[in-house]
């Protein structure tokens, strides 16, 4: 039983030790990018990317935000831009689509990469899957809004 | 006056550091409470018979993603909980570097389905149809995965 025990500390103690290391630069880099004038530029190369998934320019920032910091905080933007009244039904539901299945990419990766996971595959099969599915779901959309 | 410009041209570095240490220190304090009683729960958990039960019930599902029964554990916890009781099963499990792998993707694509499939009706989309969207894809990603990865 004192064995088990001993695991578990010095198991928990050295993986939380790995993350630790890697989650507070990264913390501090995604803190620095958001506030520096890099971020705006960002912000446009993401909406010259995203008009081939099939989103306006105006998704750009809630997909931006949302992929980087979280779901709750591209959630936030979604609904800012909603007010304005610039975003579809049907850009929204993409949105949500891509944000379900693509959030939080750097923070969540490192923290399965720290335990051991291979980075490559679950950074771009994940966008992969992304992709695919936003495609997917816009043809679908498509076809319902032919028959109203 | 220069000073003034290349002052305030830089002060978003300072700023972005010190949130930036904030929020990492809180995110392993916030790791750190889960992950270790997890840890502890999943290896006394593995000197029981409960785990024998859980990995022999789940192994023939758990087969067509190349991860054994136990690991059934990850996905429930991933899935209801969040990512962080996710990382603390794998841990306690001592999985290899393909399961790892296999089942971090999968744990990515669906989790805190509760949570965060309430975030998702906030913005008006339906809940449960995001909620089963999402666990199809985690199991059809894992399941592709499988196959193609060595």
């Amino acid at each position: 039983m004192i064995e088990v025990l001993e695991e578990a500390v010095f198991g928990s103690l050295g993986t939380l030790l790995t993350i630790t290391m890697i989650v507070i630069p990264l913390m501090i880099f995604i803190e620095t990018f958001k506030r520096s004038p890099f971020w705006d530029s960002f912000c446009n190369s993401v909406a010259n990317i995203i008009k081939y998934l099939g989103f306006s320019k105006n998704s750009a920032i809630p997909l931006a935000a949302g992929s980087i910091f979280g779901l709750i905080y591209g959630a936030g933007t979604v609904m800012d831009e909603v007010k304005k009244g610039l975003i579809s039904t049907k850009e929204i539901i993409l949105i949500n689509i891509f944000l379900v299945l693509s959030h939080a990419m750097i923070e969540d990766t490192a923290i399965f990469v720290a335990i051991g996971a291979n980075f490559v595959v679950i950074f771009f099969g994940r966008i992969a899957v992304t992709i695919l599915f936003v495609l997917l779901f816009g043809k679908v959309l498509d076809l319902f809004r032919r028959f109203d | 006056m220069f000073d003034i410009i290349i002052h305030m041209d830089n002060s978003y570095l300072l700023d972005g550091i010190k949130v930036g240490f904030h929020k990492g220190i809180v995110t392993t304090l916030n790791l750190a409470k889960i992950v270790v009683p997890v840890f502890f729960l999943v290896t006394i958990l593995k000197a029981t018979p409960l785990m024998y039960y859980l990995d022999t019930i789940f192994s023939p599902f758990m087969k067509y993603f190349g991860l054994p029964g136990d690991a059934s554990l990850v996905l429930i916890t991933g899935y209801l909980l969040n990512i962080y009781s996710a990382v603390g099963v794998i841990v306690g499990l001592g999985l290899n570097s393909r399961e790892i792998t296999i089942l971090a993707i999968m744990v990515l694509i669906a989790h805190s389905l509760i949570l965060e499939g309430a975030i998702c009706s906030r913005i008006g989309v339906n809940p449960f149809f995001i909620t089963i969207f999402r666990v199809s894809t985690s199991f059809l990603a894992g399941f592709l995965l499988n196959m193609v990865l060595r």
